[in-house]
């Protein structure tokens, strides 16, 4: 499972009539709670308060994108996920303006850390909350290219496990 | 619903608000997200990587349920100062792997050998060996590997007399033919436990459904930091000026001089 291959298939749909509708009212109303009201207020200081400014970051897009789930009742995958990458965005460009943060500090290897720390906020949340689906997830394993389902025990011999290096875990 | 690595297909139109870019137009920090799609991509690489961690932990009924394997992934990923994003999570698996194991695996030898049930494992079989030396060290004797095997088998080795010491017997190889007593001992122990727990790691992405590694999960215990705003003042003007409110408070500014 290669990242290069995985790349291609980001954005390589355009989203459905339905989907865009759905966005537009989702990307109104993330981003007026972003920029008004207490619930702006709340972001800031999650952002502020936070341990490291990715779990911080990682915790406001987070409370953003449920906020925006909760009031649309329920949104799909694609556009939450379109969202969160806006309010991340967002939220960075704050940064920078306000002088929290400098553009340089913000690389490939800092969103990579927010976003994994939003997907473990996300997951723990839909956990605790009962909401968890298993077959999504077990789907989005699968999805995986390279993956294959294993047969048994034995689906790689000790040999192999050492040559990828298995063995000196 | 689509689930995530569906999601990150989709492309939409941006939509312009009245709200946005109220940070005057920093877009380089917008562009640096979108264009390098690395929040897309870290986020499929993300799901399939701890997705798989998850629903391991949760095939196994690990301890912490699902999210049990997504922080075990995670400290494990993070302790090898590896990223989803360096390109290939066939070699993340590894460390997906580690982290599921925990400290079942004490080494990488020990685990080796424990696996393999030869002669060399035998006589390094730590449970194995206290055990006989405890139990028989000072009355063993040249008796048959049968008999030594069986009484070992009973936990029983106070029938046997004389000499040989419990190293001598772990040396000698038909005791360690008969592998199937420290075997079976070690089934709660390390022995098995290291050998499913390697062939799990071998499967780790992928390999959720059937892996056997029994490794119970530490509970998150992540801070959840109150974010109580009660005694912070961002001035009044912060409403619609986040800008301004992401400025520290003056009586923080660092002291001149």
């Amino acid at each position: 499972m290669n990242i290069d291959e995985l790349k291609q298939d980001v954005e390589s749909e355009e989203a459905t009539p339905e989907e865009e509708a759905q966005y537009e009212e989702a990307f109104d109303f993330a981003l007026r709670s972003l920029h008004s009201g207490e619930v702006a207020k709340n972001t800031v200081a999650r952002v502020l308060n936070a341990q490291t400014p990715v779990k911080g970051i990682a915790e406001a897009v987070f409370v953003l994108v449920r906020r925006t789930e909760v009031q649309l009742d329920g949104i799909d995958d694609s556009v939450k996920i379109q969202i969160a990458e806006d309010l991340l965005e967002e939220i960075l460009e704050l940064m920078v303006e306000s002088g929290r943060m400098t553009e340089g500090e913000i690389t490939d290897e800092m969103i990579e850390q927010i976003t994994i720390e939003l997907y473990q906020t996300y997951a723990k949340d839909a956990e605790q909350r009962g909401t968890l689906d298993e077959d999504k997830i077990r789907e989005d394993v699968e999805a995986g290219e390279g993956i294959k389902q294993p047969q048994g025990m034995n689906a790689m011999s000790n040999q192999e496990a050492k040559t990828r290096g298995l063995m000196d875990v | 619903m689509s689930g995530v690595v569906k999601g990150v297909k989709k492309v939409f139109k941006k939509v312009g608000s009245v709200v946005k870019k109220v940070a005057s137009g920093v877009a380089k920090v917008a562009r640096k997200v979108a264009k390098s799609k690395v929040f897309k991509v870290a986020l499929m690489a993300g799901a399939i990587y701890f997705g798989g961690a998850g629903l391991m932990n949760l095939a196994q009924g690990g301890a912490g349920g699902f999210m049990g394997g997504v922080t075990n992934a995670a400290t494990s990923l993070s302790s090898a100062g590896s990223s989803l994003l360096s390109g290939n999570l066939s070699a993340v698996g590894s460390n997906l792997a580690a982290g599921i194991q925990g400290t079942t695996i004490a080494s990488g030898a020990n685990a080796a050998t424990i696996a393999g049930f030869n002669a060399a494992a035998a006589s390094t079989m730590p449970t194995a060996t206290g055990t006989i030396a405890s139990a028989a060290a000072p009355t063993l004797t040249a008796s048959t590997s049968g008999a030594i095997g069986a009484n070992i088998a009973q936990g029983t080795v106070t029938g046997l007399s004389a000499t040989p010491a419990a190293t001598g017997l772990m040396a000698s190889s038909a005791p360690v033919a008969a592998a199937a007593t420290p075997a079976a001992g070690m089934s709660v122990g390390q022995g098995l436990m290291a050998s499913a727990g390697i062939n799990a790691g071998a499967q780790a992405v992928g390999g959720y459904m059937n892996a056997r590694s029994a490794e119970a999960a530490e509970e998150e215990q992540r801070d959840r930091r109150d974010y109580n705003m009660t005694n912070k003042v961002y001035g009044s003007g912060y409403q619609y000026n986040i800008p301004s409110a992401f400025t520290p408070p003056v009586n923080n500014q660092p002291k001149q001089g």
